[in-house]
């Protein structure tokens, strides 16, 4: 019952990393590469594909004539089981065409996959190919908008377990509702995503980057992942103009989908009109002034570098893409604070981002103010709003056990990284708390000029686990761990 | 087609089903929350909470662009004002379900003057009542039939009859039985399994044959393979509108009625209003009273009440007594099969009936299912014939036509026939198709344009 989709997919996994060496095979005379070693990657792309298409055939005929009904329980079992079998066939490239270890290839795919962006390669310039780079920006894309959000807009037939597909992979306080049927909700979802992508592709070409560079990083920006080709992210091209694209492509990745859609009938004020969208573009701002000033009294920088700095981290660390143009670890403690406090903000739900999404931010500190009332007038009763609408009380509810259960993964990650590895606190800590925001780099020794190499293979699996709770926001992963979900 | 749904009752629900099992857009409302979540849970639809005649949520739904809205709330005045309103709004079509009669009983000389003929611009109002009262009444006429379906603007007969142990067809294969002119076997219930049988195959005892034929000559047909004789004598226990209609239409055909009603006071009214009916006060769970009234001695025990356990302990007790024929109104649709293990061959349930009716209304495809038969693995449609299909290159004998599927019969240009091996289908004839639910892509296939 798990096969067919899994064969599915692994197809399509498939058809993405041949398509992957492609690109990386054309665009080789633009980058000017060896042109040996690109043909080789290319070669070591269809071979991974091949395994992957292989892989998904056997598990194609394994379902021959099994019927698919995908209840409840099957679509939280389906979802998990597909990303982690995403996880292990995104990590063969790797392992085949840059000899990498199982470990490193696994975190680099889960990283990739669940668009958080850290990696554990310290020269990624010289260590991979150009098929290998493209193939590596692209599971932030895959990843971004959720691998079963595109397998259900692409196939037909899977009615109401569509549905509880996709609820699987993005639960979540403000998830569906753009069309009656949830294929065309995943299509008109997608259809954003392509048009939003391809959009930034030519603004990128358009301020200077060469067309593989701004195709491969409109991908991993759109999947607010964070991977560049080059080593020092997109510090290293030293323009402000690619950095203002990016910076706005990033804003726009962090939106909730939903409202791109409605927007299209309903025109420009559908944005305002959300509550969750204005506390978006509040926090963005009121974080870039607080840091720009900060900036501008320990006299480091001057007003146009200061702005240009703080508000492409502010928004690269709050969509949690977690691209550099600064190590933001030279900043002042206030300033290091602050970006550390927006790690656990994320972006809107129904977007990309990961973290905790602002909805539930919103809901979390309307909880508080409430129960602050109760305490004057115990026998209020009104309900909690965010703008206008009352939220249901099973939502505050598992909004809460959200927040626990998100905190309670970060520490747990952190003793276990801790405990396996010696490192500082703030190693542990930030590390952990990147993978479980999916943001990318952290402070300390994973700060943003570093990366996760020192880790121990033990290391890096927790931290690919934490990756994967986090994107899955939790509760999917985590019923396959009672042992009520297994007793029939 | 956009669909809004407004009640997501036991009609609501399966039309909700369905509608969006055909890939149509389908938004339900409901003023419940519990229905809401288990719909948008179980069903690909999207759902709204509100209630249905209230303006601001019709707006919220989107009536006034969607195409098809069916009301199907359990209040007949919440389904009429919000089949009212969306036609103000805009919306294209509008369906209200009615369970009383009171909005469709008007005076004979102005007969217009009813919801039913469009009188608030409602397009279509569907009452399961009414709709059960007369399939009822087609099965009273019937000799013996255990359920009656029409198509073909009533042209085309589909009776379900059970075969007993002595009856003339039994062990002869098809191709050599001697059936009337214009009669087809359509398909065959053997051991609670749906066959639609070939020419070597042949009938057993205890089979549910379904059977087409002329409207009015299906009497003849019906003689062949079980020997009865529409009833004479019928009992019918609930006073409600089903029964009134049922009563009255009976009487009307010189049939001898009784009607009975548990409640005194509303069997007294329902007296006055139903001349040629005998009234009894009582109640039809209780043995002694079917005994009194000599329910055995009836040719046909109908059980009508608004209460599924109350007909089926009713309908279980006249069986007792001897009533060759025993007919049960079912609300559950999943009694159906427990009845069927009782014993009770004939149950029709509301739901079934009117979402059928609002679903051959509502899906303007070309292939239409009209029926269901069964537990739902064949249905009936009527097909238009496309020009160069090929069911159209030959007479059906010189054609393969695949297993599961049944030409019933053929309205065309010359007028209409019972399929046989002879019949040659027309460009743009309608054929009535009997076919199994899995066998629906190659029923469309067959009637589309060349596909050699």
């Amino acid at each position: 019952m798990t096969a067919r989709p899994l064969g599915l997919l692994l197809l399509v996994l498939a058809g993405a990393i041949a398509a992957c060496g492609v690109l990386g095979f054309l665009a080789n005379p633009e980058l000017g590469w060896d042109a040996n070693q690109t043909q080789e990657g290319f070669g070591h792309m269809l071979t991974s594909a091949g395994i992957t298409a292989v892989a998904g055939v056997l598990s194609l005929l394994a379902s021959w004539r099994v019927p698919t009904n995908i209840g409840r329980r099957e679509a939280l079992f389906v979802v998990s089981v597909i990303w982690i079998a995403m996880g292990i066939f995104g990590a063969v490239p790797f392992v085949i065409g840059a000899q990498m270890s199982w470990a490193d290839a696994l975190f680099e795919a889960f990283s990739g996959l669940t668009t958080t962006g850290g990696t554990i390669l310290s020269d990624i310039e010289q260590r991979l190919t150009a098929p290998l780079h493209a193939w590596r920006m692209a599971t932030h894309w895959l990843g971004g908008l959720g691998i079963v959000v595109l397998f259900v807009a692409l196939l037909p037939g899977l009615g109401a377990g569509g549905k509880r597909l996709f609820l699987s992979e993005a639960a979540g306080p403000q998830t569906g509702g753009i069309a009656p049927r949830i294929r065309d909700t995943a299509k008109a979802l997608l259809w954003i995503y392509l048009t939003i992508t391809c959009v930034e592709m030519v603004a990128l070409k358009l301020v200077g980057m060469p067309w593989f560079d701004a195709v491969t990083h409109s991908m991993s920006t759109l999947g607010t992942g964070g991977f560049s080709t080059k080593n020092g992210s997109i510090g290293e091209y030293n323009s402000l103009g690619i950095e203002m694209v990016i910076l706005v492509f990033m804003l726009l990745a962090g939106v909730n989908f939903g409202l791109f859609h409605r927007a299209k009938t309903e025109g420009l004020r559908v944005f305002w009109s959300s509550a969750e969208f204005r506390l978006y573009l509040l926090l963005f701002g009121g974080a870039t002034v607080i840091i720009t000033t900060d900036m501008l009294l320990s006299s480091t920088h001057g007003m146009g570098e200061a702005l240009r700095y703080s508000s492409f981290q502010v928004a690269a660390i709050m969509t949690t893409t977690g691209f550099g143009t600064a190590d933001f670890e030279e900043w002042s403690t206030v300033s290091r604070m602050l970006l550390l406090t927006l790690y656990f903000c994320g972006g809107m739900a129904g977007s990309t981002a990961g973290g905790m999404k602002l909805i539930r931010i919103m809901i979390i500190l309307k909880v508080v103010v409430h129960e602050i009332k109760l305490g004057i007038r115990p026998n209020l009763v009104t309900p909690i709003r965010v703008g206008e609408s009352a939220i249901h009380e099973g939502i505050v509810r598992s909004t809460l056990a959200y927040a626990l259960i998100f905190m309670g993964t970060v520490m747990a990650g952190a003793v276990a990284v801790a405990a396996l590895d010696p490192v500082d606190i703030t190693t542990a800590f930030m590390a952990s708390l990147a993978c479980v925001a999916n943001v990318g780099p952290g402070l300390g020794a994973v700060g943003p000029t570093d990366n996760f190499g020192l880790f121990s293979d033990a290391s890096k699996m927790v931290l690919s686990f934490c990756m994967l709770l986090g994107r899955l926001e939790f509760f999917s992963l985590l019923s396959l761990f009672v042992p009520s979900f297994w007793r029939r | 087609m956009n669909v809004v749904v407004i009640g997501l009752g036991e009609v609501g629900r399966y039309v909700a089903e369905i509608l969006a099992s055909d890939k149509h857009e389908v938004l339900a409302v409901d003023l419940d929350k519990d229905r809401i979540d288990q719909v948008s849970e179980r069903l690909d639809v999207a759902t709204l909470h509100g209630y249905g005649a209230n303006p601001r949520t019709l707006q919220l739904a989107g009536v006034d662009t969607a195409d098809l809205v069916v009301c199907a709330t359990h209040s007949d005045e919440v389904n009429l004002i919000a089949a009212l309103a969306s036609k103000r709004m805009g919306a294209g079509r509008t369906v209200a379900r009615l369970k009383s009669g009171e909005y469709e009983d008007t005076a004979p000389e102005e007969p217009e003057q009813g919801v039913q003929y469009g009188m608030f611009g409602i397009d279509m109002v569907v009452n399961s009542h009414i709709l059960i009262a007369d399939e009822m009444f087609d099965i009273a006429r019937s000799h013996g039939a255990l359920d009656v379906h029409m198509f073909g603007n009533n042209r085309i007969e589909l009776a379900e009859v059970k075969l007993p142990a002595d009856s003339a067809v039994l062990g002869i294969p098809l191709h050599n039985l001697a059936l009337p002119q214009h009669t087809r076997v359509g398909a065959v219930i053997r051991e609670d399994k749906l066959f639609v049988p070939r020419g070597d195959d042949s009938l057993l005892a205890d089979d549910r044959v379904y059977l087409f034929g002329h409207t009015g000559g299906m009497n003849e047909v019906e003689d062949l393979f079980v020997h009865g004789n529409s009833a004479q004598r019928v009992v019918i226990f609930g006073g409600n509108v089903i029964g009134e209609h049922l009563s009255r239409q009976l009487a009307k055909v010189d049939v001898d009625v009784t009607i009975i009603e548990p409640d005194k006071e509303k069997a007294k009214q329902l007296a006055q209003h139903l001349p040629g009916v005998n009234m009894v006060h009582g109640d039809g769970t209780d043995f002694d009273k079917l005994k009194e009234e000599e329910v055995g001695r009836a040719d046909l025990y109908f059980a009508v009440t608004d209460d599924d356990e109350n007909n089926m302990m009713s309908a279980l007790l006249a069986k007792r007594l001897g009533t060759p024929r025993v007919c049960s109104v079912v609300y559950r649709p999943a009694y159906i099969e427990i009845y069927r293990q009782l014993g009770l061959d004939m149950a029709i349930s509301p739901r079934q009936v009117a979402a059928d009716h609002i679903l051959r209304y509502a899906r303007p495809a070309q292939i239409e299912s009209l029926v269901h038969l069964g537990n739902g693995e064949a249905e009936v449609m009527e097909v238009v014939a496309a020009m160069d299909s090929p069911i159209t290159v030959a007479p059906l004998c010189k054609l393969k036509i695949p297993s599961g599927i049944s030409i019933g019969g053929v309205i065309g240009a010359t007028g209409v026939e019972i399929a046989n091996g002879e019949t040659r289908i027309e460009p743009g004839d309608t054929v009535v198709v009997l076919a199994l639910v899995a066998k629906h892509k190659t029923v469309s296939k067959l009637f589309k344009r060349g596909l050699f």
